[in-house]
């Protein structure tokens, strides 16, 4: 393995990092519920506010994951 | 080949940090058998589709790192076989929804349960394919 082919895979892997990174942001908000939920117990009451933010985070992640994959790069 | 060997295992590694978590507790969400005397509350339809949304946000980390050519090519087959189940969900869940917020529980039920079969079918098909969420 060459230099640049180190460096490659450096970037790379600060790549993942970073998507790592957006995913844990993303996810912070259900964390939060869970943990209320797990405190709370099963039978506490939820706001409307808390169901709403929830249902529409995971509508746009569906939504996103659903999305048609763009055609693949070629020649690299 | 050495690089292919450590992306992948840098996205499992990504993808296992997302993805653990969530993996008891979508299990327990499937688990769970409603009926009349267990109705689908508000509030377990609530942790349902945060564990639901958890297991989004890794996938769409997945697809990330398939796009950007991080992974294997066949990722692209992958996200097709679970895309046939993952968009079952929606109008699925928007039933579940519906049913639920009118306070309908035989219908409520039902939908949550058809919905349980797609989450079910897709746990199948992701663990086929030895993506990380696959276990969940």
């Amino acid at each position: 393995m060459n230099t640049s082919e180190i460096f490659a895979l450096i970037q790379q892997a600060a790549e993942i990092a970073n998507m790592a990174i957006e995913a844990g942001k993303s996810a912070k908000p259900i964390i939060d519920n869970m943990i209320a939920l797990a405190k709370n117990g099963a039978d506490n009451t939820v706001t409307p506010e808390q169901i709403a933010a929830t249902r529409a985070l995971l509508d746009q992640e569906m939504a996103k994951f659903n999305e048609e994959l763009p055609p693949e790069e070629t020649g690299t | 080949m050495m690089r292919r060997f450590l992306a992948i295992a840098l996205v499992s590694l990504a993808l296992a940090g997302c993805a653990g978590g969530i993996q008891k507790a979508l299990n327990v969400v499937n688990a769970v058998t409603v009926g009349i005397d267990n109705p689908v509350t508000p509030e377990r339809l609530h942790y349902a589709e945060n564990v639901l949304t958890g297991v989004f946000i890794a996938l769409n980390t997945y697809k990330q790192s398939c796009i950007r050519g991080l992974i294997p090519r066949s990722c692209r087959q992958v996200i097709q076989q679970m895309q046939i189940y993952t968009r079952k969900m929606p109008p699925a869940l928007n039933a579940v929804r519906r049913f639920v917020d009118r306070g309908d529980k035989v219908n409520a039920i039902q939908s949550y349960n058809l919905l349980m079969e797609i989450v079910a079918a897709f746990k199948t098909v992701a663990a086929a394919n030895n993506v990380p969420v696959g276990a969940i």
